[in-house]
């Protein structure tokens, strides 16, 4: 299936009168194209030369896989530097913000700061410490082989899911408020589900997370919402399903790109190198939608942007039990 | 001693900027681009010194090219900064950007460039240096 036909190559190098040609495709290892190589024979003038061999087009074909590996090495290089660079930012501000309010509870505890309150620094440092792990766990939840990740799920008890998204509501409503922007919470409603309790937190903190760090100062109300539907999902048995939703006016989800950020190290066009607050692994929503499908569950992007909505959608049958996968 | 500080990072005015309150700066705290020019212009006369973000949405402010969106907000605001302050007034970059910022960051506005992995005492140091020359006469 070569995107190029044979009369392209010709048509090339109109100059000359006799020639011919050899082409190999370049295969990456995992399959994947990365175009075409070829070399043009020219027999022109008193330069008599031959035509290729077919020793020639076995060495050629070799040559072409080297290439397509080397590029392929380059493409994961950079990917990689990327990455860390992302990893390095994203660490870079709640370390700072940590070791602030670690040496603001110093002063106070040798009595040479009165004006902030003990329990403000260390809840503000709690905070910081929370979204640390929070950044290690997206990191390990990644790394782990998908059946070992996938077994490591407990769904023993039902968990109070409105008492857990409050949990993760609050701490997260003073950075949201540092940035004048409150963060809703209708889930009340919510029955006690068989899930993962941390599993689905780590869920739950990374859409809010998000939905806080993409939305500008001063932007509307953020909600996390509770309702029922009943929807035939995509191959889904499940008609009636819990949605969790969370909302947020910010920078939008590019038009095409719906399915692109649930992809590993992958971000929205329009964030990268926004700023350090914006930065990010590209593994959060990876991750997330992970843990939801081990549920039972879809996550799902529902609304691109006015307002950017993410929803959660978790069986019913929750409710008496854990998933049957 | 006054200082604006442009950082839409949130959560590090209550922590940094509280830091350099107490040794003793005053801290006027913008959350974007828009609103530092508009304070630096209502407090022009206070402000002695600009800290400066670099990453920020430029919405309002400069014109973004949407592939490297906000990546140069900071740096782009220089020019506007120099505009307000006829170029009389140090500024001091703290990013979490590393590497080469390029021309715009050679300014001769710019007196110190900081970034914040260095840790707090470094920082707060550079900053406290960048503000004392601003004291000395010969600077």
């Amino acid at each position: 299936d070569l995107p190029l036909s044979r009369r392209n190559f010709l048509e090339e190098v109109p100059t000359s009168k006799h020639r011919s040609l050899i082409a190999a495709p370049m295969i990456g290892s995992q399959g994947e194209s990365y175009g075409i190589l070829r070399c043009i024979n020219l027999q022109e003038g008193f330069r008599i030369l031959p035509g290729f061999l077919p020793s020639d087009l076995k060495f050629f074909k070799l040559v072409a896989s080297v290439l397509a590996r080397f590029i392929e090495i380059a493409q994961l290089a950079s990917r990689r530097r990327r990455f860390m660079r992302e990893m390095a930012h994203e660490f870079a501000t709640p370390l700072l913000q940590a070791e602030t309010n670690t040496a603001f509870l110093n002063l106070i505890l040798t009595g040479r700061q009165t004006t902030k309150d003990p329990n403000q620094v260390i809840g503000s440092l709690k905070g910081h410490i929370s979204h640390l792990q929070a950044l290690v766990r997206n990191i390990q939840y990644n790394v782990r082989p998908d059946a070992d990740f996938e077994a490591s799920f407990k769904f023993d008890s039902p968990v109070d899911l409105h008492g857990l998204i409050e949990q993760i509501r609050k701490p997260m409503l003073s950075l949201a408020r540092s940035r004048a922007i409150e963060i809703r919470g209708k889930t009340s409603q919510l029955p006690n589900l068989f899930v993962d309790k941390d599993r689905l937190a780590q869920v739950f903190y990374n859409l809010l997370y998000n939905a806080v760090k993409y939305s500008p100062h001063g932007s509307k109300d953020i909600w996390i919402a509770h309702d029922v539907i009943d929807e035939n999902v995509g191959g889904h048995q499940s008609a009636k399903w819990h949605r969790i939703s969370v909302s947020n006016y910010g920078i939008g989800i590019p038009k095409g790109e719906e399915e692109r950020i649930f992809e590993e190290y992958v971000r929205g066009s329009n964030t990268q190198y926004i700023r350090q607050g914006q930065s990010g692994s590209g593994l959060g929503l990876t991750i997330s939608r992970r843990i939801v499908e081990r549920h039972g569950g879809i996550l799902r992007l529902e609304r691109l942007d006015n307002p950017t909505v993410f929803s959660v959608l978790l069986p019913a049958a929750l409710e008496e039990g854990g998933p049957l996968l | 001693m006054t200082i604006l500080w442009i950082e839409d990072d949130f959560g590090l005015d209550e922590t940094l900027g509280d830091w350099l309150r107490n040794e003793g700066l005053e801290v006027l705290h913008a959350a974007g681009p828009k609103e530092g020019l508009d304070m630096l212009e209502k407090n022009l006369n206070k402000i002695k010194m600009i800290l400066l973000d670099i990453m920020m949405p430029p919405e309002g402010v400069v014109d973004n090219v949407r592939s490297d969106y906000g990546k140069d907000t900071g740096l782009l605001l220089i020019e506007k900064i120099n505009t307000i302050t006829e170029k009389k007034k140090p500024i001091v970059i703290l990013s979490a950007r590393q590497g080469n910022l390029g021309d715009l960051a050679t300014d001769s506005a710019v007196r110190e460039r900081l970034e914040k992995t260095l840790g707090l005492e470094a920082i707060v140091q550079g900053i406290k240096d960048a503000a004392s020359l601003l004291d000395d006469p010969r600077s």
